[in-house]
């Protein structure tokens, strides 16, 4: 922007204002697109900034100054009304504003049929990065007469202005030789992606062809080429050096007579620039994608470049990727949102079963997997950067939380372990999550696979216990055990409730010869008793052997603890304790006597249909308790039998250890 | 000074000294003399303003919305308010000015100590500044140094350095702060913005009418 409308204005102050001035002109039309397209907008932005700069050049900064110019010139707001960049969203209407003046007329927008590379000052003028001062001069003057005479001494003084110069000279092909330089630029317009084929270019040179290249980019391009594109351009990025480019730009200024640059600093300054150039050009590209696609390109560019989080990615690549989380983040934010009221939805429904809950877990499950899918581009990068993106953490947390409660509080494994699923497959990239849940998912699984097993055994102990049988010659009845309890002449037994049992068999003979045996099978509960009588012995077998299994191995348990809980239990004559037994010491004459006995003072056997307890020293001090007749005998005997296999033993409770 | 000198009212070196500091304490607290640094016509425009603390028809919280700015004595008395600044728990505040929506300046600031980030609205076309501040500051007790630019830093707070040698044209930088006040964190690159305040600018470069990128 050249202030020269007619008016006088100091030159010192132009001088000194001159870089300032030309980058903040050059965000207003970036912000502003239709100061370029209309002409009659500068210079009236123009007219206020020289009216207005003396009265404010001690007070105000030169961005005030010039917002103000903008204001005067185009109140209320200072925003030129057509053309606006459809990126920023216009003023709030709440916004302050003072006195407006008439607004200006729409426009239409310019159509762009260059490439940025097509304004630079050396293309407005026809001259070569080699071309003298005077050859600069004369070109001007000569394009002055077709083209816009502000446009024409505006590159002039960009090209022979020395710190301007070194601008317009790294935004163009530096190294590159004019002949090749012009039919590079032509080329791009013919056919943009040729570029990247093209090799041995300096790099400076070649980034600068594919950032212009990156305008051709539109909707329609194909995902997976574009993020090939940006990590070309971001990996040739890296290889930037300052001393090369510092080189090129000296040979250059060599043939062309203007100064050389002796400044490292000062090249670095500009590559910085550059860089940052870069990477608009890129987000520009990538803003005319469909959200969809952009968001793909994204992905896999990040993916790429660090190999799924574990590599350092290119600066460029971070940079776009700053842009891109500060971009996404109010979507993401909203996303979150939708999760946490999700969530909150579940745990209010929890109490109702699972499948109250599950609606909202699928819901869950869906708008978890939209919020990574903007997310992931993020949650690469900081994973590669070593960081966790705090925002997916946070969220992955509160999903993890829900999964603990509903496993916790609610006993609901099968929605917990896919919430957990959800959460390992969705930020396996956020590395502190992902170490997290795989625990989770690891304890989940366990409990998973012992419920399964103890499924299994309790589904085989159901088949083991199971048994039905008929007795009886003529009339017969049905006796049966299963899970659901012990049957026997329309009485019924569930399991828990059988407090005794007993069963022996009597055999029968006449006159020396055997006439068959007789079995009995009795089991009770606190309150009545069913004995079954019956002559086959398979039956009888088979039956007692389900009784163990299903009620007699409770009843050792219940009996072990009881007398670990410091109670004694009478067994006909004997009475029990959990370190030894009371047994009778008979006398001939006068009435017996009671003996306490260790476990290691007595033996056992069994005689006459009855288990027998004896002390080793006596043999007069004993008990005996019959089979058939006594409640629980065979499980009292179990109990002591098995403690006299574990040496040094000296309580009966110790078997439950 | 020696001890005649001082019998003798000082020497001529004292009474610049003096004479500077005095100019510096006009510069930072004389709410008339920061009018009188303004352009005559600018003065005008500001004078004939509305004096008061708060805007009567502002809605929202004050000072961090551009519908209810802080109202200041020009472009000086913006540097002058906001230097005066400080958290509840005692920090003072860097800032730099982000751009403008309408007439209302958008500044961003930090405590010294880089734990908190803030986004401040500030109307400059007042005569004189507000005695209130937004919520969650006091007025400094310090001799309030100017710590912050009416002009966009691009590596904000890191370039304070280089922002205040600019000021020396304008004849303000005798009166910012101390480098080595801030030296330290610089340093120590204490200043990192928050995810929530990256968001909250993103939400208000998106609403300038001006701004500068960085």
């Amino acid at each position: 922007m050249v202030y020269n409308s007619g008016q006088s204005f100091d030159v010192s102050i132009l001088k000194r204002i001159q870089p300032r001035l030309v980058e903040l002109m050059a965000l207003k039309i970036q912000q502003y697109p239709i100061l370029l397209q209309d002409k009659t907008l500068l210079p009236k932005a123009d007219k206020q900034f020289m009216d207005i700069y003396e009265a404010m050049e001690r007070s105000h900064s030169l961005e005030q100054i010039v917002d103000e110019s903008f204001r005067l010139a185009f109140p209320p707001s200072g925003i030129p009304r057509s053309g606006h960049a459809s990126a920023s969203p216009p003023v709030s209407p709440t916004a302050p504003q003072r006195p407006a003046s008439p607004p200006i007329q729409n426009r239409e927008a310019a159509r762009h049929t260059a490439t940025v590379l097509h304004q630079s000052a050396f293309v407005v003028l026809g001259v070569t990065i080699r071309d003298d001062r005077r050859r600069i001069v004369e070109l001007a003057e000569e394009k002055s007469l077709e083209l816009d005479h502000e446009v024409c001494q505006k590159a002039r003084s960009d090209l022979t202005n020395p710190r301007s110069r070194l601008s317009v000279e790294m935004a163009w092909l530096p190294g590159v030789s004019p002949r090749k330089a012009s039919q590079l630029v032509e080329n791009l317009l013919k056919d943009p992606m040729a570029i990247r084929e093209e090799s041995g270019l300096p790099t400076l040179a070649h980034l600068n062809l594919l950032a212009a290249a990156f305008e051709s980019v539109d909707g329609g391009h194909d995902a997976d080429d574009l993020a090939e594109f940006i990590m070309e351009t971001a990996y040739l990025a890296e290889d930037l050096s300052p001393e090369d480019v510092l080189r090129d730009i000296n040979e250059d200024r060599a043939v062309s007579g203007f100064p050389e640059v002796r400044a490292l600093d000062q090249i670095e300054a500009e590559l910085t620039e550059r860089k940052r150039y870069y990477r608009g050009a890129i987000k520009d590209a990538l803003d005319r994608l469909p959200p969809m696609t952009l968001i793909q390109v994204m992905t896999a560019t990040v993916d790429g470049v660090t190999s799924g989080g574990e590599d350092h990615a290119p600066g460029l690549i971070d940079d776009l990727v700053d842009s891109y989380e500060v971009e996404t983040h109010g979507i993401l934010q909203k996303e979150a949102e939708n999760v946490h009221k999700l969530i909150k939805v579940a745990r209010e429904h929890a109490g109702s079963g699972e499948a109250a809950v599950k609606p909202y877990v699928d819901k869950l499950d869906a708008v978890a997997r939209n919020w990574e899918k903007i997310a992931q581009p993020i949650q690469l990068s900081s994973k590669a950067r070593g960081m966790d993106h705090e925002a997916s953490r946070d969220l992955a947390y509160e999903i993890r939380s829900l999964a603990i409660d509903l496993f916790n509080k609610h006993d609901m494994l099968a929605q917990s372990q896919r919430l957990t699923g959800l959460i390992q497959e969705l930020f396996s990239e956020v590395p502190e999550v992902a170490d997290r849940v795989v625990e989770d998912a690891e304890a989940l699984a366990d409990i998973f696979q012992q419920r399964k097993q103890a499924t299994a055994r309790r589904d085989e102990w159901a088949r083991e216990i199971t048994y039905r049988a008929e007795i009886g010659v003529m009339f017969k009845d049905v006796l049966s055990i299963s899970p659901e309890g012990i049957s026997w002449k329309g009485q019924n037994f569930p399991l828990d409730s059988i407090t005794r049992v007993r069963w022996g068999g009597v055999s029968h003979s006449v006159n020396g010869i055997p006439t068959g045996t007789t079995y009995t099978i009795a089991f009770g509960s606190r309150n009545s008793e069913a004995v079954v009588e019956l002559k086959k012995q398979d039956i009888y077998s088979t039956f007692t052997d389900k009784l163990w299994r299903a009620v007699c191995v409770r009843l050792l348990t219940e009996m072990l603890e009881a007398l670990k809980d410091g109670r004694d239990l009478h067994f006909g004559d004997a009475l029990l304790h959990d370190d030894g037994i009371t047994l009778l010491k008979r006398k001939f004459l006068g009435s017996n006597e009671r003996v306490r006995c260790s476990w290691s003072q007595v033996h056992v056997w069994s005689a006459d249909g009855s288990f027998c307890i004896g002390a080793k020293d006596d043999k007069k001090v004993n008990a005996g308790v019959s089979y058939i007749h006594g409640a629980n005998t065979h499980i009292l005997e179990q109990a002591i039998r098995m403690a006299f296999k574990k040496p040094g033993l000296r309580r009966l409770s110790e078997l439950l250890q | 000074m020696g001890f005649l000198s001082n019998l003798f009212g000082g020497n001529k070196e004292d009474k610049a000294l003096r004479e500077a500091m005095a100019h510096i304490h006009r510069i930072l607290d004389d709410e008339k003399f920061q009018l009188e640094l303004v352009h005559p016509a600018m003065k005008t425009m500001l004078e004939s303003a509305p004096a008061y603390d708060k805007d009567p028809n502002g809605t929202g919280p004050f000072g961090f919305i551009e519908t209810n700015p802080i109202p200041v004595n020009g472009p000086i008395g913006q540097l002058a308010y906001l230097s005066r600044l400080e958290t509840q728990s005692g920090q003072r505040i860097l800032f730099h000015r982000l751009g403008a929506i309408g007439t209302v300046d958008v500044f961003e600031a930090v405590s010294f100590n880089g734990a908190e980030w803030f986004i401040l609205f500030v109307d400059l076309y007042h005569p004189r500044r507000s005695r209130l501040t937004p919520d969650g500051f006091r007025f400094t007790k310090d001799v309030a140094q100017f710590s912050g630019f009416h002009k966009f830093c691009e590596n904000f707070p890191y370039d304070f350095i280089e922002k205040k040698a600019s000021e020396r044209e304008s004849g303000l930088s005798m009166a910012y702060i101390a480098i080595r006040k801030v030296s330290d964190q610089i340093q120590n690159r204490v200043f990192n913005r928050p995810l929530a305040h990256k968001a909250k600018l993103d939400l208000v470069k998106s609403r300038l009418s001006s701004f500068q990128s960085q």
